[in-house]
């Protein structure tokens, strides 16, 4: 199963609809604070997660420095590899900053994607190379 | 007295001569007596033991005058053969044989002083070689005012008219002595009130000035003719180097002249956070000469005595210094002690006057930067500005800005002043401290306040410290907290060499304070943030268009129908949303329409119709999106055509677009909230189109914050990210631009924002 974490569900959707009809099961939540619920207790079923970096904080993040939600996704996925380390992530994002990116490109098991860059069949082509 | 003498048994010769004698004495004290009410009494004082010696044929008198603070008799005038240290024995008031006199009605005699027990003066006589004694205390009523000796060189008895003679002249001496001694109060109490009304008048004065250099000018001038001189100077603190620097002077040729730290009799009184009055320079070897002939000098600081100070966490009092007072004079003993308090009192006062012109100049320049940053959107142009007002406003001889890096956990030094270049980018490649730490900047980030730390303490990274010799200075490390965000972005340490200025004031460190907050909320603006907020608005809709699009193109044979239109609904949804961050942009940029000319494209519009209906059609997919039902909204049909005005139908249509936009993206979650309300009222002047929500509101405290440029509420950051914080300003900059306005009206439940559209717009513009 595949968690797709991002705040803006409209703009998301047709990436969503096409990991379906690609073949995938796709949670999507909307809100940090779901999908850290979400992730906790379907850790065992997951096989990726696709995380969005501005979002907004939440109740689990609040009190962290996440830039007023710009870099949200960083703490987002501090929290799945404490309890993750081994879980594929695919961070899609509309944030281009190059310290960012350069964070998430020296991390294991993990693709940093711009938004900008993949469309949804090139997205689901993605899955299926981190997937097999 | 005379019948004594005719009814003695004294021989007749004897007789004879006496009552010449008492005749001549007679004759003077009638003389004298006449000579009491027409001189002043200091001047018949004078003549007071000359004309004892002639009425008594005596050699020598002495006239005491009692000091009723010391109960000591003083000499005050002598005739005859009388020496310097006899003149000055004082005469205590205790002593038995004043007081064997004092019990002693009238005049008491001394047939030989060698016969009387060794009192001082006594003793002294008899060195003189004096004989015998006549004394009488000087008394008005019963209050003792001096003594009146009369000693002759042989052994003489006096005789009981003598004796009465000498009472009687003494009662005439005691009147003038009072007298005199009144006058000299008076004289001294009118000169001292006198000189407090001037003192007075001077501080008043003090109080009306806007410029240091006027007020020390002022200062200088004034202490002179308080204390009838002519020369002095004036130095303020040089922090730096420790050194007193003459700023005003009575003769230009000392202006600028720096005298080393604690060095001279400016030195001493700095030393000594007190005044110091030197009766004789020529006896003082710190004297440093100004004046070839300078005697006496009065040198006193000028400095608030109970500034208040940060230590640690804590606030304590200390004195600051901020110059010193120095009067000159080629008299010896020139000032005298109230000469000094007065002067102390007056440079004490011109010191928080000084700090009060200081302060509000600091402020004036301070406020001008602020302007200048306000109107930056660079980062790092404002943290250059934030810097130059530390450094050259503020007089800190170091600042470091640090700055939260949430990608490495830590707080890095990222801008440093005061430093070498090469040093400075050895400091910031040193300065990198997680947060979770026990390093100064971590732990200030975390505890949210300011500290003046002292030396050793052990949250200094003690390598840092060693190589940029941090322990010679103090600092300050200030928060920087955003006033929007509540979030610690990163510290400010700003502080001086500590060799010189011990501490830092607490006024120094509010204004600082309030210059970072300041700074910090333009920062949140300039930020790179505000830059990816744009570009996230922007390249937002592109990507959902272009996935629609790609979803499309790619699946069309399989998609179901509704799916499709729901597509096409939401790539004109993410167009219209394009195009409005895209006019947001270009009034970002200053690019938009309403700069460039407020009557073009001005066309006739029935603004509910054209412009309220379209955005809410619009924004149709995001009431879809967030779950709500599109009943929710709702207007009166009878406000379809009620205004009708001339405006650029593009910029109003911004206006409406980005309210009702919030109105969604801040709704409450739960659908059962949902619920939005338009619609259109009127008064005499202006038509009134209203936009009322029953989202999460707006706190009271932020009801103007919203308006301001880049500002976003800690709620709305939770709701929603992408907000760039602008667009109400930028509703609210064009409303006014046509002559209207926005207004928030009520802040919760509902949200209520007034769109006031002036009716003269109805009018088609000439």
């Amino acid at each position: 199963m595949i968690l797709f974490v991002d705040d803006e569900p409209r703009e998301m959707s047709s990436y969503v609809e096409e990991l379906r009809f690609s073949g995938y099961e796709v949670a999507y939540e909307s809100d940090v604070d779901s999908a850290l619920k979400f992730f906790a207790a379907n850790l065992d079923n997951l096989d990726l997660v696709i995380l969005d970096i501005m979002m907004p904080p939440g109740e689990a993040l609040k009190n962290r420095d996440t830039e007023f939600g710009l870099r949200t996704g960083i703490y987002m996925y501090r929290e799945f590899r404490v309890q993750s380390p081994d879980l594929p992530v695919i961070i899609l994002t509309n944030v281009s900053d190059v310290q960012v990116a350069r964070f998430f490109h020296q991390e294991a098991k993990c693709i940093f994607l711009p938004k900008e860059d993949v469309l949804p069949y090139e997205l689901a082509e993605q899955v299926a190379a981190v997937l097999v | 007295m005379s019948s004594r003498i005719l009814e003695s048994d004294l021989p007749a010769n004897e007789r004879a001569s006496s009552l010449q004698t008492l005749d001549r004495a007679l004759e003077l004290f009638c003389e004298v007596s006449q000579l009491v009410t027409s001189m002043p009494p200091a001047d018949f004082l004078k003549l007071v033991p000359d004309k004892t010696c002639a009425m008594l044929s005596a050699p020598v008198c002495i006239l005491w005058e009692l000091d009723k603070q010391t109960d000591k008799f003083k000499v005050i005038g002598t005739a005859g053969k009388v020496d310097k240290q006899y003149k000055r024995i004082e005469l205590s008031l205790d002593e038995p044989n004043v007081q064997r006199l004092l019990a002693h009605r009238g005049a008491k005699a001394l047939r030989n002083v060698t016969e009387s027990p060794i009192y001082a003066h006594l003793a002294a006589a008899q060195s003189m070689g004096w004989v015998s004694l006549l004394s009488t205390p000087l008394r008005v009523g019963t209050d003792l005012v001096g003594l009146l000796d009369v000693y002759s060189y042989d052994e003489r008895l006096f005789t009981t008219w003598e004796k009465n003679l000498l009472a009687a002249f003494a009662s005439l001496a005691a009147d003038s002595l009072q007298k005199a001694e009144l006058l000299r109060e008076n004289q001294y109490k009118l000169s001292d009130s006198r000189r407090l009304e001037k003192l007075t008048e001077v501080m008043l004065e003090m109080t009306e000035q806007r410029h240091v250099e006027d007020l020390l000018w002022q200062l200088l001038n004034a202490s002179l003719s308080l204390v009838n001189q002519s020369r002095g100077s004036i130095t303020r603190t040089d922090y730096k180097t420790g050194e007193q620097v003459i700023v005003e002077a009575s003769e230009k040729r000392l202006k600028g002249r720096r005298l080393e730290f604690r060095k001279g009799i400016i030195g001493q009184a700095v030393a000594m956070a007190r005044p110091v009055r030197e009766d004789n320079v020529l006896q003082n070897q710190n004297y440093m000469m100004s004046w070839d002939d300078t005697r006496a000098e009065l040198a006193i600081p000028i400095l608030i005595s109970n500034a208040r100070v940060r230590i640690g966490h804590k606030i304590e009092s200390k004195s600051k210094l901020i110059g010193v007072l120095n009067l000159e004079s080629p008299q010896v003993g020139a000032f005298s002690e109230s000469d000094e308090n007065c002067l102390w009192v007056l440079a004490r006062y011109a010191a928080l006057v000084i700090e009060r012109i200081e302060f509000d100049q600091k402020l004036e320049e301070l406020r001008r930067i602020e302007k200048r940053i306000a109107g930056n959107r660079d980062f790092d142009q404002t943290i250059r500005l934030i810097l130059e007002g530390i450094m050259d406003t503020l007089k800190y001889e170091m600042v470091n800005i640090s700055l939260v890096v949430s990608e490495n956990n830590s707080v890095e030094t990222k801008y440093i002043e005061g430093l070498s270049e090469a040093d400075a980018e050895e400091f910031k490649r040193m300065a990198k401290h997680s947060l979770g730490g026990n390093d100064i900047q971590a732990r200030i980030v975390e505890s949210r306040t300011i500290e003046v730390l002292d030396v050793g303490d052990a949250r200094f990274d003690l390598a840092i410290t060693r190589r940029f010799n941090l322990d010679q200075m103090v600092r300050v490390f200030i928060p920087m907290i955003g006033p929007a965000s509540n979030q610690v972005i990163g510290t400010v340490e700003a502080g001086y060499q500590r060799q010189y200025r011990q501490y830092i004031y607490e006024q120094d460190i509010q204004v600082l304070k309030s210059f970072v907050e300041h700074a910090v909320q333009s920062l949140e603006q300039s930020k790179p943030g505000l830059i990816e907020r744009f570009s996230h608005e922007l390249k937002s809709p592109i990507v959902g268009i272009r996935s629609h699009v790609s979803l499309l193109q790619k699946r069309i044979s399989i998609l179901p129908g509704d799916l499709i239109s729901n597509k096409f609904d939401d790539i004109l949804a993410d167009c219209d949303i394009l195009l409005q961050q895209v006019r947001n942009l270009e009034f970002f940029l200053g690019r938009d329409s309403l700069s460039s000319g407020k009557n073009e494209g001005v066309e006739k519009t029935v603004v509910f119709r054209d412009i309220v209906m379209k955005a809410l059609k619009q924004l149709k997919p995001l009431v879809k999106e967030r779950g709500f039902e599109w009943s929710k909204v709702t207007w009166r049909s009878s406000d379809a055509t009620k205004i009708i005005i001339w405006v650029n139908k593009a910029t109003l249509s911004q206006v409406v677009f980005n309210l009702l936009a919030n109105a969604i993206k801040y709704a409450e979650d739960d659908s059962k909230h949902f619920k939005l309300l338009v619609k259109a009222d009127e008064d005499e002047k202006n038509f009134i189109l209203s936009f009322a929500d029953w989202g999460i509101g707006v706190r009271k405290e932020l009801k103007e914050k919203v308006f301001d440029w880049g500002f976003r509420s800690p709620e709305a950051i939770d709701r929603n990210v992408s907000g760039t914080g602008v667009g109400l300003t930028i509703a609210r900059e064009i409303m006014r631009g046509i002559g209207g306005d926005l207004k928030l009206v009520k802040n919760y439940k509902p949200t209520e924002f007034h769109l006031i559209l002036p009716k003269k717009l109805q009018e088609a513009p000439k």
